[in-house]
């Protein structure tokens, strides 16, 4: 039976872009980093520009060579959160059971609702209302669990409608290359192969006891992720647990230890908004600087108590940077996150007035950014940047278009 | 240089500077200890910059000298000796030190004395004494309430305050305040100081101090302070800075005044904060005439609800504390009943042993959000 469906929106990014600018439409769109700044890698491309062999991760340059006449654009953050959040409430409607994977991903558990039909039936209405209502096309996969409809939804894109079932496992599964299982990456299959273990068959058919000597647990896993088996348990929003909140940066150039004081400070600014506004508190600080070798170094304190304010994440990271980083060091990447969270039920008041104060700040400063936006409202320290070195999204340093 | 000694009172100097040795500095000769003979006596020095500690034990010198040893292979060693005649000689021209006991021999590669850096000087004039026991206890009360986070230094230091014959210990980590008032005697009446000691500083005196009737001579420099025993010298580095005004957030007079015995709330406390939530500790109490309910839950884990008798007097009140808070407190009062002042629910609480006022303990109660 299958009951676990995977919605994955196809080129996510580009095809936001097109949906809101009618002019895009049929147009290769390429979504990148600027170059300038060492991140001007293709982020996404739509569908007219995957067939000229544009593909995510591509320096700029190399896609500007393959489509001399696509259209380039800035990511917009914001804007793929606010159409990532109206796709998930209209998942939402076909069932409370919706896991977001990612933005542009999630699962839904329809095994309780036969409102809509058959898991096809359902899996056409929700690809017609995102399309409709949204403007986006999305591939669907349908299987008994989460990672045959993650493996359906692979298999047809764009715009596709795959069912899998456990029965269908040896035939269309076990041909493949074993790097499309899901879970087997570049460092795996590389060891997979030599066991010589090209195909998902080749895995399948392999004695688990090997696997489980090479691999230990994850051996065990991909024994059962190969025969098709997985977990099917979709947790909605509200059981995810956040452990940590961290936001890290890609410097325009690698910049000594005192050039990155007014980074920390707008990373520490982003990092304790967040907290604030999932209503957490942290106990935890860790700062991650990476080195011109690509060599990534980490430090945490942990603080007596626990608190969400914005003060103590950056005057904890710099104490961590003068304390551990070498003066002439250069940095090239900066990262803080705090993690040890707990939700704020509570609030230890304090005796003079300095933290109450700062707290007191922080609040003002975060209603003021959910009503005006971000950019209203920002430290003295972080004028000394250039506009290039403002702190976006953890998984995506790019800059926002102003 | 060249000495014998015994084991008694080799070891005895070495666990005494042992806690002043660097474990984090750069300079490799501060994670040594420094020996130093003359005059019949052996010295032992160690600093990490911030304390140093000195200590000074007879011994029958053969050749004075000097030489640092490292501090963690020297401390092993000594523990473990027989109790035989200890003799240390050091070769003069490498360092080398060999310690023999009995017919065996024990080799340390050492460093030249001339390396280690001179612990300063501090100038006598600004001295007060002070009785051990009482400083003991003082250091005791107070010293449990400074701050960890090393972002705020002032809060990691305690206040030492002398003035009109009276010396005040004060420590506060912002949710938290400790006072204790201790009388020094009349001969100090003119001295007026007030210097913030690093909690740490004040936490290994406590472990050196007899806590017998022994005097303790405190001098105070620029920014050091020494406290003088017989044959150990303690110097420590002063927090700078200014301590923010605690009279201020002592409270006048109450709502409510409740007394309870020491132990009954102790024990509630500690039995209540099983449940207390990790990270906050929440323990809630309501005060009645008689009763006061102590209570703290768990929505994943359980409950738990204890009442003891108490005698109010004013206001029926609900409050919320930490429960760390509490309990820290209460092992540290020798009274048998103490007296909890409240002022409804979002004002700082005050702990203080019934029958006498040189202690007051404020705490910030938990506001449920």
């Amino acid at each position: 039976m299958g009951n676990i469906l995977l919605a994955d929106m196809n080129s996510f990014y580009a095809s936001v872009h097109q949906a809101e600018d009618h002019s895009l439409r049929g147009r290769p769109v390429i979504v990148c980093g600027d170059p300038e700044k060492r991140h001007g890698i293709v982020l996404a491309a739509s569908y007219e520009a995957k067939k000229f062999g544009v593909r995510t991760t591509m320096p700029r340059w190399e896609a500007e060579r393959l489509v001399p006449n696509a259209v380039f654009l800035k990511p917009d953050h914001r804007k793929y959160l606010e159409f990532s959040s109206r796709i998930m409430n209209i998942l939402r409607d076909f069932s409370p059971l919706v896991e977001p994977y990612s933005i542009d991903e999630a699962y839904i558990d329809i095994s309780g609702c036969r409102l809509f039909g058959s898991g096809i039936e359902t899996a056409k209405q929700i690809k017609k209302r995102i399309r409709e209502e949204i403007g986006v096309q999305c591939s669907v996969g349908i299987g008994p669990n989460k990672l045959l409809a993650k493996m359906a939804a692979e298999m047809e894109k764009p715009d596709g409608l795959t069912v899998l079932a456990l029965e269908d496992v040896p035939d269309k599964l076990w041909p493949l290359p074993v790097n499309q299982l899901f879970g087997v990456g570049a460092k795996t299959e590389k060891k997979l192969r030599f066991l010589g273990i090209r195909t998902i068959g080749d895995l399948a058919g392999y004695p688990e006891k090997v696997l489980q000597e090479r691999f230990g647990k994850m051996g065990h896993h991909l024994h059962l992720s190969a025969n098709g088996i997985g977990s099917s348990l979709v947790s909605s929003g509200s059981h995810h647990e956040v452990k940590s909140i961290g936001k890290q940066l890609t410097l325009s150039r690698d910049c000594q230890s005192e050039e990155i004081i007014p980074i920390l400070i707008d990373l520490a600014e982003k990092v304790g908004y967040r907290v604030r506004q999932g209503g957490y508190m942290y106990r935890t600080i860790t700062l991650i600087l990476r080195d011109t070798g690509f060599i990534n170094h980490t430090w945490s304190v942990s603080l007596a108590d626990h608190t969400d304010i914005t003060e103590t994440i950056f005057s904890t990271s710099i104490r961590l940077l003068t304390e551990n980083w070498p003066k002439s060091k250069k940095v090239r990447l900066a990262g803080i996150s705090v993690s040890n969270l707990v939700k704020k039920s509570t609030e230890q008041l304090e005796m003079f007035a300095e933290k109450e104060k700062l707290r007191k700040l922080n609040v003002a400063c975060d209603d003021i950014k959910n009503k005006y936006g971000h950019k209203i409202i920002f430290r003295g320290a972080s004028l000394a940047l250039g506009n290039e070195d403002r702190p976006m999204k953890k998984d995506h340093p790019v800059n926002r278009e102003t | 240089m060249k000495f014998s000694a015994s084991k008694d009172s080799l070891s005895y100097v070495v666990q005494v500077v042992q806690r002043a040795v660097s474990t984090k500095n750069p300079l490799p000769v501060l994670s040594g200890i420094l020996l130093k003979v003359n005059e019949g006596n052996l010295t032992l020095t160690a600093t990490d910059l911030e304390l140093g500690i000195e200590c000074t034990v007879p011994v029958t010198v053969e050749e004075e000298g000097g030489v640092v040893l490292p501090a963690r292979y020297l401390g092993d060693i000594v523990r473990r000796l027989p109790d035989v005649k200890i003799r240390v000689e050091v070769n003069k021209e490498n360092n080398n030190t060999c310690i023999r006991y009995g017919q065996s021999e024990f080799n340390l590669l050492g460093i030249s004395a001339g390396d280690f850096p001179m612990l300063p000087t501090v100038d006598g004039e600004t001295t007060i004494s002070i009785k051990q026991d009482l400083l003991k206890n003082m250091i005791r009360q107070v010293g449990f309430s400074v701050s960890s986070d090393d972002n705020r230094p002032i809060f990691t230091g305690v206040l030492m305050e002398i003035e009109k014959g009276t010396i005040k210990l004060v420590a506060t980590d912002t949710h938290r305040l400790a006072y204790r008032l201790g009388n020094i005697g009349e001969k100090e009446t003119d001295l007026v100081k007030s210097v913030i000691i690093p909690g740490k500083t004040l936490n290994e005196l406590n472990r050196i101090m007899s806590g017998e009737d022994d005097d303790l001579k405190i001098a105070f420099g620029d920014n050091q302070v020494v406290f003088e025993m017989p044959g150990i010298r303690f110097i420590s580095r002063l927090i700078e800075g200014q301590f923010p005004n605690y009279k201020q957030v002592i409270p006048q007079g109450c709502k409510s005044k409740i007394k309870i015995k020491t132990r009954d709330l102790l024990e509630s406390t500690e039995r209540a904060s099983l449940l207390a939530k990790e990270g906050s500790n929440v323990v809630r109490f309501s005060v009645e005439k008689n009763n006061m309910i102590i209570s703290s839950n768990s929505p994943e884990i359980g409950k738990i609800e204890e009442q003891i008798p108490v005698e109010t007097e004013g206001e029926e009140t609900q409050i919320a504390f930490n429960s760390r808070y509490i309990i820290d407190v209460l092992k540290v009062i020798d009274a048998e009943e103490i007296l909890l002042e409240l002022t409804g629910s979002l004002s700082p609480g005050i702990i203080k042993p019934a029958d006498n006022e040189n202690y007051i303990y404020l705490i910030l109660p938990i506001r449920i959000v």
